[in-house]
């Protein structure tokens, strides 16, 4: 078992599919991680980076400590005129795949929306149609008067459109008085319900549009309570957090992993591939199908090869970075996690490896063709998790990949940490069971059954051309 | 005589390659409206959908062309035809044109009666190109290494690294329209597909046919 495995791990070895990958993988580790760690060594005084020591010990403010209300009233107002806008065009966007949608809603969809608007805003239904002989960005939505562009304000920007600062916007009291004092005009929206409503209508607008809405919870959050993403003043916690919870290595190698997660959606599925195809292409079928030996025992080897051999590149491509952060953790005196970058490829990537290659195994002993890189195309395609899984520590049970695209956020991801293990879990379990398929799928072609591949002809070659007749 | 030979070897060549080529590319198409918008679109983010999306079906239009040749055994047959290999693989090249434009406008077609307002015959053009840019790098590595796998992978690589900002910017060609960065590449990755689809018949230069060694003699 053991050589054959080495056998195994000899051939990929010397297939240029797999040189290609490892520059791929070299390519994404030297261009998107990389620089990121050079980065944060070369600013380490900055108090936005994840480095920084504070002499005082004082850090960025803590986002709680920001008025709360203030950012449910900036969400509201925003969330409920980005409704109305979409209302108005019946056109609703939404975020299922990593791409941009739009969702058309029915007569009767709109007329719930219709509802929630009007119990958002207060207003009338002719009014949020525009059917009422006034505009809504003229409609007295906090008082008796309207917000009116004066004559000639307003200018043409570089880029040819018409731009209105809010200063351009004038008070006009309904009953004709004199003008009061200018006001941005998002600031005259009034929300009639609080926000525990205000969040209730918004599950339920989200629901009728379809997952990953813009006015889902997370997407909110996202747009109007900010993320670490941002390149903000670090805080006390997050200070905590990466030089005790993560030891400095941990949170580079949750970035690592992120960087390699796209790439590893699809590439090891050429690997996988590649060595079941390579039995067609020398013709080694008809050697290997009579063989004694057991099919869990050939289609387990080659899994296993092609797994190890696509690890290797990911395990080693960090190492020149963990050894400059252990370089810098040591002048500092600060203790780092050596096995940080072992521990979370292990947890992170390994699982969406095992299934990729499995499912193109799995297809490649099925099809006999290149459809099982087609198929690990289209599971590239389909398979990029959603914008609001960007800042990481929100999981899905059947997310591919685990997006952390932060050096912060230890604590949202301890916080999710039995979402993390399951998804983890499921997608091992489902590799696994693919890797079963694909054994037995094996076992019944040795037998001389199931065959989809039809015998390759001679091509047109075989074909008497009229003029060799 | 030639003409007959001619529709001879393109009925064959189109029969031999719709299922590589447009059966994966209609299914590619077919599943861009479940991930991506296609309805109600503005010139923007129609060009954003058919160089992100649509295009991707100059992958499987243009990679496997060469693959039939691919085939151990098949060599020697192909060497003893009469007509030129490079003269075949440039009319699968032509026939996998026209598919690509053909299905390019059955989308935008689509898109069209999905309410999307763009100008449809400059992002045709502009698509077909972007198309071309993605499978004509793959088709080159599969007619040069004489893997269409590492083709495939080539393309994805490629199709990688045009969405980058830094690099991806001129090969936008939807977008940005079609600069001469692409048009070179199309044209240098053309002629060299031709060149290197003239050795061992498709089967490339880089990598050898395994053949059993030939024994020791005895006593050695």
């Amino acid at each position: 078992m053991t050589l054959l495995f080495w056998l195994e791990c000899k051939k990929i070895a010397g297939s240029i599919l797999y040189w290609v990958l490892v520059l791929a993988l070299v390519l994404v580790s030297f261009f998107q991680y990389e620089p990121v760690v050079e980065g944060e060594l070369g600013r380490t005084g900055d108090p936005a980076s994840v480095f920084y020591i504070a002499p005082d010990g004082n850090y960025g403010e803590e986002r709680s400590g920001v008025p709360d209300e203030a950012m449910e009233r900036a969400m509201m107002l925003g969330a409920a005129e980005r409704l109305l806008a979409s209302y108005r065009e019946n056109r609703y966007e939404y975020y299922p795949f990593g791409y941009i949608k739009e969702k058309t809603m029915s007569a009767q969809e709109q007329a719930v929306i219709l509802g929630y608007l009007m119990e958002l805003t207060g207003l009338s239904e002719q009014v949020l149609n525009g059917t009422g002989g006034v505009d809504p960005g003229d409609v007295p939505i906090s008082g008796p008067g309207a917000f009116v562009l004066e004559p000639g304000k307003g200018e043409v920007n570089g880029s040819g459109q018409f731009v209105i600062a809010p200063e351009d916007w004038q008070y006009v009291s309904g009953d004709g008085a004199s003008p009061e004092a200018a006001s941005p005009l998002s600031g005259g929206l009034e929300i009639q319900v609080p926000f525990p409503r205000f969040q209730e209508i918004m599950e339920e607008v989200s629901g009728l549009i379809g997952r990953n809405s813009y006015f889902s919870r997370t997407m909110l959050e996202l747009y109007y309570f900010g993320s670490d993403m941002e390149d903000t003043p670090i805080t006390q916690r997050q200070h905590l957090e990466f030089y005790e919870g993560d030891r400095v290595t941990g949170a580079f190698a949750r970035y690592y992993c992120d960087c390699m997660s796209l790439a590893v959606l699809c590439l090891p599925a050429f690997v996988g591939a590649g060595l079941m195809l390579r039995d067609k292409r020398r013709k080694m079928r008809g050697l290997l199908y009579p063989r004694a030996i057991a099919s869990a025992r050939v289609i387990c080897t080659r899994y296993a090869a092609a797994v190890t051999m696509t690890m290797l590149p990911i395990l080693i491509l960090p190492v020149s970075s963990l050894l400059k952060l252990l370089g810098y953790c040591g002048s500092l005196g600060v203790p780092a996690d050596a096995l940080a970058f072992v521990k979370y490829i292990l947890a992170w990537i390994l699982p969406t490896v095992l299934l990729v290659v499995a499912v193109s195994l799995l297809a490649a002993v099925l099809l006999e063709n290149d459809g099982a890189i087609l198929l690990a195309g289209l599971l590239w395609l389909t398979g990029r998790p959603p914008v609001d899984r960007l800042a990481g520590g929100n999981y899905g049970l059947f997310d591919l990949i685990i997006r952390h695209n932060t050096l912060k956020g230890r604590g949202r991801m301890l916080e999710n940490l039995e979402s993390l293990v399951g998804n983890r879990l499921v997608i091992s379990a489902a590799a696994l069971a693919l890797v079963g398929a694909a054994v037995l799928v094996y076992g019944i072609k040795r037998k001389g059954g199931l065959r989809l591949a039809r015998q390759e002809s001679a091509c047109y070659h075989s074909v008497q051309l009229p003029s060799e007749r | 005589m030639r003409v007959r030979n001619l529709l001879v070897i393109t009925a064959f060549s189109f029969r031999l390659n719709a299922k590589r080529t447009l059966f994966p590319a209609i299914l590619l198409l077919l599943v861009i409206p479940l991930i991506y918008g296609t309805s109600g679109l503005d010139g923007a983010r129609t060009a954003d959908c058919l160089e992100r999306m649509a295009a991707l079906i100059g992958i499987p239009m243009f990679v496997p062309l060469l693959k039939p040749e691919q085939a151990p055994g098949i060599e020697a047959v192909v060497s003893l035809g009469r007509v030129p290999y490079r003269a075949v693989a440039g009319l699968r090249m032509v026939l996998s044109l026209l598919g690509t434009l053909g299905l390019l406008l059955l989308f935008e077609g689509c898109l069209c009666m999905a309410g999307c307002v763009f100008p449809v015959c400059a992002y045709t053009f502009r698509a077909l190109a972007a198309a071309m840019t993605l499978g004509f790098p793959g088709l080159l590595a599969s007619a040069g290494f004489g893997n269409t796998a590492l083709g495939y992978l080539t393309s994805f690589g490629w199709y990688c690294a045009v969405q980058l900002e830094s690099v991806g910017a001129a090969f936008r060609t939807v977008s940005n329209g079609v600069h001469v960065y692409p048009l070179l590449l199309l044209a240098g990755s053309g002629a060299a597909i031709l060149f290197f689809s003239g050795f061992s018949a498709g089967r490339g230069w880089g990598v050898t046919p395994q053949s059993p060694r030939p024994p020791s003699a005895p006593g050695r």
